[in-house]
């Protein structure tokens, strides 16, 4: 007949009853995770806004206004969160629902109710309380179109899906990863500590009831008591030897990490990238990993009228795009001087030598370059130096347009830490980009995003939320009191030679403070950074205020950020609201207080 | 005698509402007389009633003529008839200096013509032609012009100039009250039709020289407005007939293409190969048709063979033309880009002067890179018959380059035609039309990097040679930009080709059952394949990347349809006819396109070619959502009666059902109505004494008619792909993107149509005035879901209504008729179409994600409204609106909520999430208030010359140009700039903001509102100035017809603002979702429906020369 229909070149969604349709539908689940973990949209929202970082002269303009908090619904940045997550929930909610039927091991069930908690503290710690039923009913796989949408509370959000869901999933996944790459007891483990100890946060600082009628106490406890499980039985997971080793390059899916967001250089289409790729709009709709350039300055500045550097697919060097600066506060406070001898994490985080390679070229003709003073500069000579102190500022001489300064005797070009500005800081190392295949520099993939897996959760990480949640108060099991975790990450950080020298220098009591420092020396910028602070109430405290050079100036400003209590939750976005049929009374109250 | 012969017949007659012309034939069929007269002194056409027994002529004569401004004069067997005035020359006897003259008379197809009357002129000398078309005419004056007169064909007047042998052919009138129109499955004569029907020639359309009917029709009828999707050659336009009624369903007319639903594209369509074609646009014309006809139907015509046993005729045509560009874009020179660069780094910009800039250079990009283009075509014809029957066959050639390199539009077209009758009762025929067609260069933009660069850059090395690296257009951009002057020199680094081959055919039976009933089956059988391939290697002025890239796609698509139908016409008690017609059809069409992309081509040579060599690190992509497959399929039945009273009054019922494959199951089929009447005044006996009007017509039609016109398989849901890595393990991952709609069913449109038709003053100006309006509920819509459903697509439903309404008017007037030479015919349409959202999803009243909203017209701009510049002085205001970032010399727009106390606003702008606190607002509709089209056409002797254009008044015209998403209008210094009067502190404009003010995504806060330009216009796209050969010269030639003409093309724009400010064509020329144009507004502003204004390649001004020639 005719008539009938008999679709042969796409899917239909029962093939989602199948085996193999429940397997591919958790993979697409993971493929979630690279909207929101590289992008740069994640980064603006979690990392420039902060005392980490602040927008550098390439910014967006919705980077721009979160960074400020001038944050309207209409921000694209919110929808790197909001637009990516519910996707994952629901296909999440179809393997759930239909897996058991279909005959599907329970360990990937549990994979999926792992990325479902993941995806809604995602949102919760980003929107407040956010619908639970997406149209089918709570928690169900959404097959019904509807535009009508309603808002679970925070509380129902955690007790509902996230605490059991996680519970769920601590008991039925592998402590070894079934691929690499894939989530984990540990990861769970790791994840429902921090859930505990963010909804006791929110308890304590909100004074609501947990609708469990548990106190928030209760929840610290939950949270070190689960974080210590998995500190002493981590499975295949283990602390790096150096700091240094956890980031580099060579050494990518190393034992600390727990969970990433993966990426290939063996092909664009199963890293979801094109060659060349630019852009850095949240909402242009790429899944490739850019913080190897979000947070890169600009290095292919001329050095008397010569250029030295040439963008390469190296860690060191990558592709410059000043999306996102340090502050000032990075390089004297949370990475003080006078530390930097013991601890590598300064080292193991920044560049702070750029170093030529122009004659490793193909079309180098052999010509050497003259630097500042008209001096040589050859391959792996330095070109940029940050020095760590002011020490030497006033005798530099500026060079002529006024964009660096230089010694009289030497042949590179300086910024002292007062000179860092929105146009030229030390670049983020641990996120440049690392290649096998062809590393020349002004090679075939100097343009392309990072092929490196992004972290979403470390096992450092884990030893610091445990200690987070001792110094709320829960009761320590014997050498794992705050202080002892702080030690070990600490002990690590000052390796080989300095382990000794970093635990001395650990304070006698470990406050909040101390590990809100801690957690941003062990894992800067790694998208973490503003949920921490408003975690903890510190945001108004520590984003508050922050030091910048503007490009081409050697003037620091401090900046002043006014931070306002409801700033705490982002603005649903317009686009939720645009396609939504609720009466525009409930839409106005669908909206957070403020915005 | 003569008298005693008239005399001695007595003629029986009786006659009701007959034509004159048919009491003549009668009166002739009874006798031996033979009738002379001018169409031009009265008309034939007029209907009388004859009731008479044994009358004699002149009582026939009298009581025909009788209340006419006639005389008649009956000498030996003929009557001759002309004007009262006419002093006849028979009674003065005046004998001058006299000669003889003779000759023959044939039609445009070298028969002979019988029966037609010559004429002196200004005299009642005369004579008809005989059987063989030969005439003899004695004794008239040596210096008087004969005046040959034909029942349906066009006068011909010729001077004798002294010779004794003038041989003529006429020309079949191509207007006229006797015209027929087709009005699908059957022709009807045009006074008895009910429906909305335009019928324009194919003269008429070959008036606009262009490869496509679309660019022909655009502002030629009322209702009908044509859209070019792109300015590149070979491009398709949008064609929308009486306005957009489906939000998401298709709103593109059906085209018939000799009588099978065509299931093609137009371009295939040769418009050489047109006889005629006929535009049915209200639902009671249309109802034949069904679903597929609910966006108005286009019905083509191709030449067909006559079977009246003629001589095979060969026809030429010809032209070939240069075309230049009409205005370069408006970009910034040299001085005007340095201080704007200047002023931008001022005002903070990081974008500093790159190492291929200098500030003593100036280059013109625009005039670097512009050429002349060109546009030729060629056509031959042949048609002829057979015994019984008719063939025409055809061949075409067509080429179109652009102003740019790299673009070109080629075509061969072949028809054929053959009809052939099988004894009595039977007749057959075939139709086929082939057409072979290249694309070059559809999507590659060269103007993209030619208007980015800026002026200051230098495209030559200190040799003088051109520079083949990247250029560095400030410090940063570099390896952006490839020097565009690489473009003659890429070798194989760049192809891009698209090539079309379609066949199109149908072949019908026809049997004669019985007299009255006939049995037709028409089958129609057709394919198009497309094979497009684009390769661009690396590091080109098309490909920054270091890496090349390779594409393909093949579509095949397949349909075949079948009809039965019966036909049953009959006359009853002499004024009741009554046709019928009956049919049962199925059509399905099938396609597959298999796309795929590849990275990294071993070689340059291979381009897209192979595949399987790519280098080491290649890769190939088989995007899943490029690869499509579909079926869809239709059944339907329909019946129609046409009921005529007496030639005055007539109606028409339609009545039909369709089942269409994508829908859901149970909603599948769908039957509808439609019925129109009409009623001729000028008929009735009241109206013989209005003399002024010599046609009077009115017409009322009802119609519902339907939509199905949605991609296969939504009913079904689907899924999506996405990929993933586990380490060094690729997988696929899949999800749910699109839900399923187990309800989906049939959109449906109600119409009502009222027209008036109406000639006066002599038939020297007629016009047809309609008013109609159609409302669409159930709406197909691809509706948007919110994010938290987690189904990233939208779902196809059936929500809300419609509603358009319009005025159509069109007149033509003949302004002088045949005065010393001269003639003058002017025609203009003029319409009006208002279209509004009656009704979105129960209650809801506005649809933000898709840009509707309840009771404003579907294509609406929503956005902020900018209201002008903030002022020095206003460094407080504006951040009390724009918080923290806003800054004086940025764009303010209109902020809508309430302010406190002191006067403050509430809120920052933009910060709502409903209708009323959002400050973006309805700024209105892309829809004009009017639009229409004008063409007049002068004739002196041989000369004619012909304009032809159109206007708009009203709506807004999106300049993507200017939007946020250009590159061009980025506002900071970085790259080309759009010349725009910009504010600084010493220029406090309203118009444009400051150089580097805050930004969104490296282009001005709210730029989107720097786009919008008022769409009026007026343009005139065609003047043609021919000369048609005299028919003596044409003897020597032994030719027919001889025409050659020049013509240019857009030379005139009026009444633009747009065109004012910028220079360029008002008329967009790319879709909004076009990348390739950077046409592509902001979605959530400017949907994809809508036309744009992009950096395409830019209008040309058109110089043509043409000829054609039949043999």
């Amino acid at each position: 007949d005719i008539l009938d229909e008999q679709p042969r070149a796409e899917m239909t969604p029962e093939f989602f009853s199948t085996v193999e349709g429940i397997e591919s539908g958790l993979s697409s689940v993971y493929s979630q995770l690279r909207w929101i973990h590289g992008p740069a949209g994640m980064m603006y929202l979690s990392t420039a806004g902060t005392d980490e970082a602040t927008y550098g002269d390439n910014k967006d303009g919705y980077g721009l206004n979160l960074d400020t908090y001038n944050i309207t619904s209409g921000n694209d940045g919110l929808g790197t969160i909001w637009n990516n997550t519910f996707p994952a929930i629901n296909t999440c909610n179809g393997i759930i629902e239909k897996g058991d039927e279909a005959g599907v091991d329970a360990s990937l069930i549990a994979e999926a109710k792992f990325f479902r908690a993941y995806n809604y503290f995602l949102l919760v710690t980003t929107f407040g309380g956010v619908p639970l039923d997406l149209g089918s009913g709570e928690l169900m796989f959404n097959t019904t179109p509807s535009r009508y949408s309603t808002r679970n509370t925070t509380q129902e959000v955690y007790t509902k899906v996230i605490f059991p869901d996680l519970e769920d999933a601590v008991d039925e996944l592998p402590s070894t990863p079934r691929l690499t790459s894939a989530t984990n007891k540990i990861a769970a483990q790791h994840f429902l500590a921090k859930a505990y100890l963010t909804y006791g946060w929110w308890l304590e600082r909100t004074g609501e009831t947990d609708t469990d009628g548990l106190t928030s106490a209760q929840y610290y406890q939950m949270a070190y008591d689960v974080a210590v499980a998995a500190i002493q039985n981590p499975g295949p997971f283990a602390l790096q030897a150096t700091f240094r080793d956890v980031n580099l390059g060579s050494n990518d899916y190393n034992s600390e990490i727990l969970l990433c967001a993966d990426h290939t250089s063996s092909s664009y289409v199963y890293d979801e990238s094109t060659a060349n790729s630019w852009g850095s709009n949240a909402s242009s709709n790429m899944k490739s990993n850019r913080s190897s350039f979000a947070m890169n300055m600009d290095f292919e500045l001329a050095v008397n009228g010569n250029k030295f550097i040439y963008r390469q697919a190296i860690q060191e060097v990558g592709r410059p795009w000043r999306l996102i600066t340090p502050t000032h506060e990075v390089f004297t406070n949370t990475f003080p001087v006078s530390d930097r001898d013991m601890d590598t994490r300064f080292s193991g985080t920044f560049v702070t030598v750029y170093k030529a390679n122009y004659q490793g070229r193909t079309a180098w003709d052999g010509t050497v370059l003259k630097g500042m003073n008209g001096m040589d500069i050859n391959n792996g000579d330095t070109v940029f130096y940050f020095p760590p102190t002011d020490a030497d500022k006033a005798s530099l001489m500026q060079e002529s347009s006024g964009k660096f300064g230089y010694f009289s005797n030497k042949a590179y070009g300086v910024w002292t830490p007062s000179m860092i500005s929105r146009h030229n800081y030390p670049s983020v190392w641990k996120f440049g980009p690392y290649r096998t295949d062809d590393i020349t520099p002004d090679g075939p993939y100097k343009n392309d995003a990072s092929t490196r897996p992004f972290p979403i959760a470390k096992l450092s990480e884990t030893y610091l939320i445990a200690a987070e949640a001792a110094v709320k108060g829960a009761n320590t099991q014997a050498n794992y009191t705050a202080k002892d975790l702080v030690n070990v990450i600490r002990r690590r950080a000052g390796a080989p030679d300095h382990g000794d020298d970093m635990v001395a220098a650990t304070p006698a009591t470990i406050d909040i403070d101390y590990v809100l420092m801690e957690r941003s020396r062990e894992l800067y910028g790694e998208n973490l950074r503003w949920y921490d602070l408003t975690r903890t109430g510190k945001l108004e405290e520590y984003a508050g205020e922050y030091t910048i050079c503007e490009t081409n100036s050697f003037n620091a400003v401090t900046h002043t950020r006014e931070i306002q209590s409801y700033h705490y939750l982002r603005p649903i976005p317009a686009s939720q609201f645009d396609n939504m049929d609720n009466t525009d009374a409930e839409k106005e109250a669908y909206q957070n207080p403020g915005y | 005698t003569a008298s005693s012969f008239s005399q001695q017949s007595k003629f029986n007659l009786q006659l009701k509402n007959t034509t004159i012309k048919d009491v003549f034939d009668e009166l002739k069929s009874q006798s031996d007389y033979q009738f002379f007269y001018s169409n031009d002194d009265f008309d034939v056409s007029r209907r009388v009633d004859v009731d008479l027994n044994d009358a004699s002529i002149e009582n026939v004569l009298e009581q025909i003529l009788g209340d006419m401004d006639v005389s008649y004069k009956i000498v030996d067997k003929s009557v001759i008839i002309s004007k009262s005035d006419v002093v006849w020359s028979f009674d003065q006897k005046q004998q001058q200096q006299q000669v003889s003259v003779s000759g023959t008379v044939t039609d445009g197809g070298g028969q002979p013509l019988p029966g037609v009357t010559v004429v002196e002129k200004g005299t009642t000398n005369g004579t008809i032609t005989d059987f063989d078309g030969k005439y003899v005419l004695r004794d008239i004056a040596a210096t008087s012009t004969l005046i040959f007169s034909f029942v349906g064909m066009e006068n011909i007047e010729m001077a004798l100039d002294g010779r004794s042998l003038i041989d003529v052919v006429m020309q079949e009138q191509t207007i006229g009250l006797e015209e027929v129109v087709a009005i699908g499955y059957g022709v009807q004569r045009k006074e008895a039709v009910t429906g909305s029907v335009a019928s324009v020639g194919g003269e008429e359309l070959r008036a606009v020289a262009s490869s496509n009917i679309s660019q022909s029709l655009q502002g030629r009828v009322a209702g009908v407005e044509m859209m070019q999707t792109s300015s590149r050659p070979g491009a398709s336009m949008q064609i929308r007939i009486r306005g957009t009624r489906s939000l998401t369903a298709s709103n593109d007319p059906l085209i018939v293409l000799d009588g099978i639903p065509f299931a093609g594209s137009l371009q295939d369509i040769n418009p050489s190969d047109i006889k005629s074609l006929d535009i049915l646009k209200d639902a009671s014309a249309t109802a034949v048709y069904g679903s597929r006809g609910a966006n108005g139907v286009i019905i083509i015509t191709t030449f067909k063979g006559d079977s009246k046993d003629k001589e095979p005729v060969v026809t030429y045509s010809g032209y070939y033309g240069v075309k230049s560009l009409m205005n370069k874009y408006p970009m910034m020179n040299a001085d005007e880009f340095i201080t704007w660069r200047e002023e931008a780094i001022k005002n903070g910009a990081s974008w500093q002067y790159g190492v291929d800039e200098d500030k003593s250079v100036s280059t013109d990009w625009q005039d670097l890179m512009f050429e002349t283009g060109m546009v030729t075509s060629h056509d031959v014809g042949l048609s002829g018959s057979t015994k019984g029957g008719g063939y025409s066959f055809g061949a075409g050639y067509y080429d179109e380059t652009s102003v740019l390199p790299g673009q070109e539009y080629e075509r061969y077209s072949l028809r054929a035609n053959f009809d052939q009758k099988l004894g009595e009762r039977v007749k057959v025929g075939v139709s086929s039309i082939s057409s072979y067609g290249i694309v070059t260069g559809e999507t590659s933009n060269i103007l993209g990097t030619v208007l980015s660069l800026t002026p200051i850059t230098n495209p030559y090395n200190a040799d003088g040679s051109i520079k083949t690296g990247s250029l560095a257009i400030n410090n940063q951009d570099i390896g952006l930009y490839y020097n565009p002057l690489m473009v003659d020199q890429l070798g194989d680094k760049w192809r891009e080709r698209r090539k079309n081959f379609a066949s199109y055919n149908s072949f019908y039976g026809e049997v004669n059952i019985v007299d009255g009933l006939k049995y037709r089956m028409n089958l129609g059988l057709n394919y198009r394949q497309s094979n497009y391939g684009k390769y661009n290697g690396a590091e080109t002025p098309y490909n920054a990347s270091t890496i090349s890239n390779a594409q393909i796609e093949n579509v095949l698509t397949t349909n075949w349809a079948v009809e039965n139908l019966l036909y049953y016409d009959k006359t009853f008690a002499e004024k009741h006819t009554l046709g019928l017609v009956a049919m049962y059809s199925a059509e399905q069409t099938e396609s597959n396109t298999s796309n795929m992309a590849g990275q990294d081509v071993a070689a340059d040579f291979l381009q897209y070619y192979n595949f399987g060599l790519l280098s080491d690190d290649g890769e190939i992509t088989v995007d899943p959502e490029k690869q499509i497959y579909y079926k869809r399929g239709l059944t339907s039945a329909m019946a129609r009666a046409t009921y005529n009273y007496d030639g005055k009054y007539m109606a028409t019922a339609t009545v039909r059902s369709d089942g269409s494959s994508v829908l859901a199951s149970g909603k599948k089929w769908h039957t509808y109505p439609a019925l129109s009447v009409g009623w001729l005044a000028s008929s009735e006996e009241f109206m013989q004494s209005v003399k002024w009007l010599n046609f009077l017509k009115f017409r009322v039609g009802y119609g519902q008619t339907s939509n199905q016109a949605i991609q296969p398989y939504q009913t079904l849901g689907g899924l999506s792909t996405n990929y993933y890595n586990f380490g060094s393990r690729n997988v696929s991952g899949y999800y749910v993107s699109n839900l399923p709609n187990y309800n989906l069913g049939w959109e449906y449109s109600t119409n009502w149509n009222l027209a008036m038709e109406f000639h006066a003053l002599d038939n020297r100006l007629s016009g047809t005035l309609e008013y109609y309006t159609q409302t669409t509920k159930d709406v197909l819509v691809a509706q948007s879901l919110p994010p938290t459903s987690g189904v990233t697509e939208s779902f196809m439903t059936n929500i809300g209504k419609t509603q358009n309404k319009g005025v159509e008017l069109s007149l033509n007037g003949n302004v002088i008729k045949d005065l010393n030479g001269w003639s003058w015919d002017v025609g203009v349409n003029f319409f009006v179409n208002r279209n509004k959202i009656k009704e979105l999803a129960s209650g809801q009243q506005y649809d933000k994600g898709n840009g509707w909203f309840v009771g404003e017209p579907i294509d609406v701009i929503y956005d902020f409204k900018k209201i002008g510049i903030w002022q020095k002085g206003e460094e407080n205001e504006v951040t009390k609106y724009e918080g923290s970032t806003g800054e004086v010399g940025m764009i303010k727009v209109e902020y809508t909520g309430d302010y406190d106390a002191q006067g403050n606003p509430t809120r920052q702008i933009g910060q709502g999430t409903t209708l009323e606190d959002d400050d973006r607002q309805i700024l209105g509709s892309v829809e004009p208030d009017f639009q229409g089209g004008f063409n007049t056409r002068v004739g002196y002797k041989g000369f004619d010359l012909s304009v032809i254009g159109s206007f708009k008044s009203g709506g807004i015209l999106v300049s993507a140009l200017h939007s946020q998403t250009s590159y061009l209008n980025m506002n900071n210094g970085r790259r080309g700039q759009v010349k725009i009067d910009y504010w600084t502190e010493d220029n406090p404009t309203n118009a444009y903001p400051k150089p580097y003010g805050p930004e969104v995504t490296n282009n001005p806060k709210y730029a989107s509102t720097l786009s919008y330009f008022d769409a009026s216009y007026v343009k005139v796209s065609t003047i043609t100035l021919a000369y048609n050969f005299k028919q003596d010269w044409l003897q020597k030639l032994k030719l027919n017809k001889l025409r050659l003409y020049v013509t240019a093309q857009n030379p005139f724009v009026f009444g633009s603002k747009f065109y004012k400010e910028t220079g360029l064509d008002p008329q967009p020329n790319s879709n909004s979702s076009d990348t390739s144009t950077q046409a592509v507004a902001d979605n959530a502003v400017v949907t994809n429906r809508i036309q744009v204004v992009g950096y395409n390649t830019p209008a040309t001004r058109n110089f043509l020369f043409g000829l054609n020639v039949t043999f």
